[in-house]
C-alpha cells in the first residue's frame, strides 16, 4: 500500500515537476522577452523626465520579475509547510486529542521546509551578492551621506537591515525550523516503537520550545523577507499578517491532503468529525487573516500619513485595487460558504473552498511581494505560472514522498485512540 | 401527555455518564422522558434525548443581519445624511467611500444584536423572567446531581422504579401529577 503511494508520487509528480522546471529555465534565460513591451510602453510615456539612472533602476525591476515570481512561489509553499508545522506544534503543546489522526499529514507537509527554505535562501544570497536587485535597501549607496542616492530613512535602519546580519538571520530561521521539524518527526516516529509516556511528554516539551522560537522568528521573518521589499514602509503587525496568510494555506493543504489520502483509502480512520474540525480552522484562520488585514489597513487609511499610505496607494493605483479584490476569495467566500455547520462536513464543499482559499492566498503573496520588487512591470505570465508549477511540483513530490515513507497512523501516540473515536459533540 | 398519566417519577443520579446510559436504556424500551435537569450542559445529551436541532443559531443569523442593517443605517444617517462630517480629510459625503471607518461599528452592532437578542429569546422561550418561580423540582440539580423526570400512569410506576434502580439512580421519588 505504502509502496503504491511512493510509485504514484514518484511517477506522477516527478514528471510534473521536471516539465515545469524546463519552462522555468526557459523563462529565466529570457527575462527580456516577457517584459520588452512594458518597458517600451513605459519609456514612451516618461522618457523625457527619466534620467539614465532611473532607467537602469527600471531595468533592474524588469529583471527582478522572474526572480520575484520564483521567490513568491518558494515563499508560498514554504509558508504552507511552516503553517502545518506550527499547527502540529500547537496540537502537541495543547495535548489535543482530535487532531492526532492527521498529525502525520502535518509532519509530511512540514518536510518541505528545508527544501523551500534553501530555495529562498539562495534567492536572498543572490540578492545580497548583487546578482538580483529585489531588495532596494541592499544598495550600499543609500546609506552613504556623500552619495546623491543618500536616503536617511534607510540609513537609519542600517543596524538592522544590513546584508550580513540579514542573511545570518535568514539562515537561523530556516535552520531552526528544520531542526524542530526533524526533532518532532523523529520523536513521533520513536513513539510508535517505544510507546513510552516519557517520549510523549517530550513531544509536548519540544513543541512548546518550538512555538516560542517560532513566535519570534516568524514575526521577524515577515519583516525581513516580505516587508523589507518596501523599505520605507513599516507595519508592526506585518509578521502576523504574513503568518495569517500562510497559516490558513497550511491548514487548507492539510485538509485537502487528508481528503485526498482518504479517497485513496490510505486514511480509513479520518472521518467527518475530523473534517469538521479542520474546516472550522480553515474558517477561523481565514477570518484571522481578514482581521489582521483590516487592522493594518484601517490604521493607515485613517492615519493618512503620506509615507505610510503610499503602500496602499501603490496597490490601489497601479495594481487595480488588488488588496481589496483579494478579500473576495480570502474572506467573503469562505465566510459565506463555510459558516454553516453541515457544509463543514461535506468533502466537495471543503475541496471547493479550499481551492478558493489557496488561490486567494497566492494573490495575497503576489500583492505582498510584487509591488515592492517589480513595481510597474507586473503581470501574471509564464514566469509566475512556471515558478508556481515548479515549486508546487517539488512541494507535492517531497510531501508525498515523506508521507509514503511513514506509517500514516501514529499508533504510538497515547491520544491516537481518543482521536479515532472522536465525535463532534453537537 | 397521553391519557392516564397521573404519576411523576424522578430518578436522581450523581454522575453524568450514568444519566446518559440510563436515558439510552429508557428510550430503547420506548419510555418517553419528560425532562432532564443537569447542573451543567452535558455533551451528547440532546442527541440521546432525540431533541431536534436548536433553531437559535438560525435566529442568531437573522439577528446579526438586523444588527448589520441597523449599523449601516445609523452610520449613514448620523455621519452622511443628517450632518455630513469630514474626519481626517477622508472623502466624505458618500457612505460607501467611508465604509472602512464604519466597519468596526457594523461589526460591533452585529455582535451586540446577535448576542443580546439570542439571550432574550432564550430567556423568553424558557420562561425565565425576573421573579419567576423556579420550575426545578429538586434544588440539588443546580449543584452536583442529575435528575430524569418521567410522566407515567399508575400501572407502569413499579416497572420504571426498578428500571431506575438498575441503572444506578441514587434516589427515586414518585409523586402525584398535579392536574
Amino acid at each position: 500500500m505504502i509502496i503504491g503511494i511512493i510509485i504514484m508520487a514518484f511517477g506522477f509528480y516527478q514528471g510534473f515537476s521536471m516539465n515545469k522546471e524546463k519552462i522555468l529555465d526557459f523563462v529565466q534565460t529570457h527575462p527580456e522577452r516577457f517584459d520588452n513591451e512594458s518597458i517600451e510602453n513605459f519609456n514612451k510615456k516618461e522618457l523625457k523626465t527619466l534620467e539614465a539612472e532611473h532607467i537602469h533602476h527600471l531595468l533592474e525591476q524588469t529583471h527582478n520579475r522572474p526572480w520575484s515570481a520564483l521567490y513568491m512561489a518558494a515563499f508560498y509553499f514554504t509558508g504552507i509547510s511552516l503553517g502545518a508545522l506550527f499547527f502540529l506544534g500547537i496540537q502537541h503543546a495543547a495535548q489535543s486529542g482530535w487532531s492526532i489522526v492527521v498529525s502525520r499529514i502535518m509532519e509530511g507537509i512540514a518536510s518541505f521546509i528545508p527544501y523551500g527554505g534553501a530555495l529562498i535562501l539562495l534567492i536572498l544570497i543572490f540578492n545580497g551578492m548583487g546578482v538580483v536587485h529585489m531588495f532596494h535597501w541592499m544598495d550600499p549607496s543609500l546609506s552613504d551621506p556623500e552619495s546623491s542616492n543618500y536616503d536617511e530613512l534607510i540609513a537609519n535602519k542600517r543596524p538592522f537591515l544590513n546584508i550580513p546580519f540579514y542573511i545570518l538571520r535568514s539562515i537561523i530561521y530556516i535552520a531552526g525550523w528544520t531542526f524542530f521539524m526533524c526533532w518532532l518527526k523523529r520523536l513521533s516516529k520513536k513513539l510508535d516503537k517505544t510507546l513510552s509516556l516519557k517520549d510523549h511528554n517530550k513531544l509536548h516539551d519540544v513543541s512548546v520550545v518550538f512555538i516560542s522560537f517560532f513566535g519570534v522568528s516568524s514575526m521577524i521573518m515577515g519583516w525581513d523577507w516580505i516587508m523589507s521589499l518596501d523599505p520605507h514602509w513599516l507595519s508592526t503587525l506585518f509578521g502576523w499578517y504574513v503568518l495569517g496568510s500562510y497559516w490558513v494555506s497550511g491548514i487548507t493543504v492539510i485538509t485537502l491532503v487528508a481528503l485526498y489520502l482518504k479517497s485513496r483509502g490510505y486514511l480509513p480512520f479520518f472521518n467527518d468529525n475530523h473534517l469538521h474540525d479542520l474546516a472550522k480552522y480553515m474558517f477561523a484562520t481565514s477570518l484571522l487573516w481578514t482581521y489582521l488585514w483590516f487592522a493594518q489597513f484601517l490604521l493607515y487609511w485613517y492615519g493618512n500619513i503620506p509615507e505610510e499610505v503610499a503602500y496602499f496607494m501603490h496597490r490601489a493605483g497601479q495594481y487595480n485595487y488588488i488588496h481589496f479584490l483579494m478579500l473576495i476569495p480570502n474572506f467573503l467566500l469562505p465566510l459565506l460558504g463555510l459558516i454553516s455547520s453541515s457544509a463543514k462536513r461535506k468533502p466537495k464543499i471543503i475541496i471547493t473552498f479550499g481551492c478558493i482559499i489557496l488561490i486567494g492566498h497566492i494573490i495575497d503573496m503576489y500583492n505582498m511581494i510584487m509591488p515592492g520588487s517589480v513595481g510597474g512591470f507586473y503581470g501574471f505570465g509564464a514566469a509566475e505560472i512556471g515558478s508556481l508549477f515548479f515549486v508546487s511540483g517539488g512541494f507535492l513530490f517531497i510531501v508525498f514522498r515523506a508521507l509514503s515513507q511513514m506509517e500514516l497512523a501514529p499508533r504510538g501516540n497515547q491520544l491516537f485512540h481518543e482521536s479515532e473515536v472522536y465525535e463532534y459533540p453537537f | 401527555m397521553s391519557k392516564g398519566t397521573t404519576k411523576i417519577v424522578y430518578g436522581l443520579y450523581d454522575d453524568d455518564d450514568l444519566t446518559i446510559q440510563s436515558i439510552k436504556s429508557l428510550r430503547k424500551k420506548g419510555v418517553q422522558i419528560h425532562e432532564v435537569y443537569t447542573p451543567f450542559p452535558v455533551h451528547g445529551i440532546d442527541k440521546e434525548l432525540g431533541l431536534k436541532k436548536t433553531r437559535i443559531s438560525d435566529l442568531s443569523f437573522v439577528y446579526g443581519l438586523f444588527g448589520t442593517t441597523l449599523a449601516c443605517v445609523l452610520t449613514w444617517y448620523t455621519m452622511i445624511h443628517d450632518w455630513p462630517q469630514d474626519i481626517g480629510g477622508k472623502p466624505a459625503y458618500a457612505w460607501y467611500m467611508n465604509l472602512p471607518a464604519f466597519i468596526p461599528i457594523i461589526f460591533e452592532l452585529t455582535v451586540f444584536c446577535a448576542a443580546h437578542f439570542m439571550c432574550i429569546t432564550y430567556l423568553i422561550r424558557c420562561r425565565l423572567f425576573p421573579g419567576a418561580p423556579p420550575q426545578n423540582p429538586d434544588p440539588r440539580t443546580t449543584d452536583d446531581k442529575f435528575l430524569i423526570e418521567l410522566h407515567t400512569s399508575v400501572t407502569e410506576v413499579d416497572e420504571l422504579v426498578s428500571e431506575f434502580k438498575e441503572s444506578g439512580a441514587i434516589e427515586i421519588t414518585v409523586k402525584e401529577l398535579a392536574s
